[in-house]
């Protein structure tokens, strides 16, 4: 059963290997750009994956330390801001969805599906830039309140932890990576709880005596996410990149502001080590989502 | 559900009249109409505005900071080393344009074959292209997109180069969500009475493919490729942004954006008016986008 899940994951058992065409290519620059070994590139791949396999990325040029260990320092507040973006959009984009779902064609819908397609049209640096300007750099003056975010690194004070100053830090890059996400899982989730709500069973309920507000959110919001694990679950590639975007911007010191850092110095072995963690994260949480969807739903059976 | 697969694709003046009835997605067709208009004729605009190249600097009123909209015949200011910013604007807007429209028109082709040949066989070769297109849409686009074109710029110094690898990367690399649509409608059109007939009547499967089932197939690939369009708008800007797509002095709105960000505070107008061109236009390809697709959708009265 398991492997028939493999099989069915985006990526599949055959990942390791299809990862191939990047790694040759880095291998074929990596000889330009090194000592000029003389051996022939799928050797050096094989040499790679097998150091690999074993948990031995390489040596960074550019931080003068081993990858792995690089990637490690770094990962914590790249989790801690694509969890918070990741959870925040989830919450509420399915609260806007069904929202707008339940009173279609109010204004309220209209709001925030005008607000969707802003979200999805929006580039994500210049949002980004756009909130730097009115948060940070000048602040925002309204009710009497003088508001302003700090817009740069992780904490003022990066040796002793102070939970607000941390949350302060949080609040423009969270806000920036979510808003795409916002935007397009609650346009998703719109029209899934539409389809439910024309449903018979959800008839049935209410005919039952069953509240409108119990009907919607017993009846009919399990039912509504089933459809959006995947789309939640397509969209971490997404949200990866969207990181590497929104850390250079806001100087957040994780792995994507490494990435990028790492990009200007040509150091492959460090890109390389990142390109294959990103991916392997998002094919295990594919696959995390294939298992959620088999959980959620009955009908799908994995045999 | 029979109904449904058997109705028949609206006819032309049905799809305009029902885009029509669609206000914002009309509004949206006349934003990207002008947005086009100004791509094409940037050099015709810019010379009537009195900025007829886009690299000039203006070294009779520049100080040495940007300076401000309206200020000496700059109706939109200039950017920090005295550049007009509406010109580059416009031909920015050509650039833009153009990497997009090439992105997508090479990724619609390459999905378009790819899911019409994975869902017309089936078998192992579906099996196979599937799974190369599970893998790529595994790999986090834009990190991928910058290893590459950080490889490119690292092993050559021609900065022309620029416009067409990112045309070739950015649609060698996003052709799989339309190859997966494309099938996905191949696989039920296959099964319908006119593919049998046309292959009972002996026809190749190549004429079958591209002149019975294409057609039939046209209206969510058209769709598609508009919304595809404003994606590859964004991921351009986002490369450039970075340092990693157009190469200034060739003016993009995303490049011109990373000069804008360091001078942000002294001059925001150099930064808020190439993310509001990005903004503007990537919203009304959306809104035509949708427009489109209840245009196009059979289902719909």
């Amino acid at each position: 059963m398991l492997f028939t899940i493999l099989q069915a994951a985006p990526g599949g058992p055959l990942t390791p290997y299809l990862q191939n065409p990047h790694i040759t290519e880095a291998d074929i620059a990596r000889l330009k750009h090194n000592l000029g070994l003389d051996q022939p590139g799928y050797v050096q791949y094989f040499h790679w994956l097998w150091r690999v396999v074993h948990g031995d990325f390489g040596w960074s040029m550019s931080n003068s330390e081993d990858v792995a260990q690089a990637i490690l320092e770094r990962m914590p507040a790249t989790l801690e801001l694509m969890g918070c973006a990741y959870a925040f959009s989830i919450i509420v984009g399915v609260i806007f969805g069904i929202m707008s779902a339940v009173r279609q064609y109010s204004w309220l819908d209209y709001l925030i599906t005008t607000f969707a397609f802003f979200g999805q049209s929006m580039p994500v640096f210049w949002f980004a830039l756009m909130l730097q300007l009115a948060f940070s750099v000048t602040g925002v003056t309204a009710f009497g309140y003088h508001l302003s975010l700090p817009s740069a690194g992780i904490a003022t004070n990066s040796d002793s932890f102070d939970l607000g100053d941390r949350l302060q830090h949080l609040v423009l890059p969270v806000t920036v990576l979510s808003l795409a996400f916002i935007a397009s899982f609650s346009r998703f989730m719109r029209s899934s709880m539409l389809e439910v709500i024309r449903t018979d069973y959800m008839r049935t309920a209410a005919a039952k005596g069953v509240s409108r507000k119990a009907v919607i959110l017993k009846h009919g919001l399990k039912n509504a996410l089933i459809p959006l694990v995947t789309v939640i679950a397509l969209s971490l590639p997404g949200l990866v990149s969207g990181a590497v975007v929104t850390e250079s911007i806001f100087a957040w010191p994780g792995m994507g502001r490494l990435f990028i850092n790492a990009l200007g110095q040509f150091d492959f072995a460090l890109l390389m080590g990142y390109m294959m963690l990103a991916s392997f994260f998002v094919v295990t949480c594919n696959l995390l989502a294939d298992i959620c969807y088999a959980w959620l739903d009955p009908r799908v059976k994995y045999t | 559900m029979i109904a449904i697969t058997e109705e028949m694709a609206p006819t032309k003046s049905t799809v305009w009249r029902r885009f029509r009835r669609h206000k914002v997605a009309l509004a949206g067709l006349v934003v990207i109409s002008i947005m086009a208009l100004v791509a094409i004729f940037a050099n015709l605009l810019a010379i009537v505005l009195g900025h007829p190249d886009p690299n000039f600097i203006d070294q009779v009123n520049w100080q040495g900071y940007a300076l401000a909209p309206g200020t000496a015949g700059h109706l939109l200011g200039t950017d920090e080393i005295g550049r007009d910013l509406l010109a580059r604007l416009m031909f920015g807007a050509r650039i833009s344009l153009t990497v997009a429209l090439f992105a997508v028109i090479m990724e619609i082709s390459i999905g378009t074959v790819l899911g019409a040949i994975s869902g017309y066989y089936g078998g192992w070769v579906d099996f196979f292209i599937m799974r190369v297109t599970d893998v790529v849409l595994s790999i986090p686009l834009l990190p991928l997109l910058l290893v590459l074109t950080a490889i490119v710029a690292g092993t050559s110094n021609k900065a022309s180069l620029s416009f067409l690898v990112i045309v070739v990367l950015i649609g060698g690399l996003s052709w799989p969500a339309v190859a997966r649509l494309v099938r996905a409608s191949f696989l039920s059109l296959r099964e319908r009475e006119f593919a049998e007939a046309a292959r009972a009547l002996g026809n190749r499967n190549g004429r079958i493919i591209f002149r019975h089932l294409l057609p039939n197939a046209i209206a969510p690939i058209i769709v598609q490729a508009t919304l595809e369009v404003a994606n590859v708008i964004i991921l351009e800007s986002v490369l450039s942004f970075l340092g990693f797509g157009i190469q200034p002095p060739t003016a993009s709105w995303g490049n011109m954006l990373a000069n804008a960000q360091s001078n942000i505070t002294s001059a925001p107008w150099a930064a808020i008016f190439p993310g509001l061109c990005i903004l503007v236009t990537v919203l009304a390809i959306n809104y035509l986008g949708d427009g489109l697709r209840d245009a196009l959708d059979p289902n719909m009265n």
